[in-house]
């Protein structure tokens, strides 16, 4: 894969699991979520603009 | 005029119970949630009963009014969090062998941090730290 830098204007979402989740209400998630188990080569990210354009608007996705 | 006191300590005091029954329904129902998830995620090893019991101990102990909001890591403790945005930051994982894991954030009214605590301890050594750094009021509003 052809190597591309990533902006700062960018975007990286990082998946958090709902045992880590405080409160879904407040966006208050565990620190933990962002220490890397050990598994693969370091946390698992994605970088939303790679996927091209972003919605307009956050909500749920169906 | 005693009769009022009297009656306002009681008021208060049943105030207090009631929300400690609030909040030990809320952490139950949370823990089989957290459960529930364990179950199907395959990340998460056994969960650690000795982190829950430990849990419960502690909050009998300690009387925390504050409700905290309850998390499972991989290792299958559970880390119980009390946050409040741009203010302080309590969060205690419980090891299972009469110690916690402890990192306390205490913020100034600016939300810059001030000063702040991280080790393992039992469950006095948590409770001086958090009176230590002047966070005991934050935890029991």
């Amino acid at each position: 894969m052809t190597e591309r830098e990533l902006q700062d204007a960018d975007n990286v979402a990082l998946y958090v699991k709902p045992t880590l989740v405080i409160d879904a209400q407040l966006g208050q998630i565990d620190g933990s979520a962002f220490i890397w188990n050990g598994r693969g080569e370091g946390l698992s990210v994605n970088w939303l603009e790679c996927f091209g354009n972003l919605p307009q608007k956050s909500g749920n996705w169906t | 005029m005693l009769d009022t006191t009297i009656t306002d300590a009681c008021k208060k005091r049943t105030a207090i119970s009631e929300s400690r029954v609030a909040h030990s329904r809320a952490y139950e129902a949370r823990i089989r949630t957290l459960r529930g998830y364990a179950a199907e995620d395959d990340d998460i090893g056994k969960v650690n009963e000795d982190s829950i019991n430990y849990f419960w101990a502690f909050m009998k102990v300690t009387g925390f009014e504050r409700q905290a909001g309850l998390v499972m890591l991989d290792s299958g403790d559970f880390r119980a969090v009390w946050r409040e945005n741009e203010g302080h930051d309590i969060g205690l994982r419980f090891l299972g062998n009469q110690q916690v894991m402890h990192v306390i954030f205490k913020r100034g009214a600016g939300g810059q941090l001030t000063e702040r605590a991280v080790g393992t301890d039992s469950f006095d050594g948590v409770i001086k730290q958090i009176k230590r750094l002047g966070l005991l009021q934050f935890v029991k509003e």
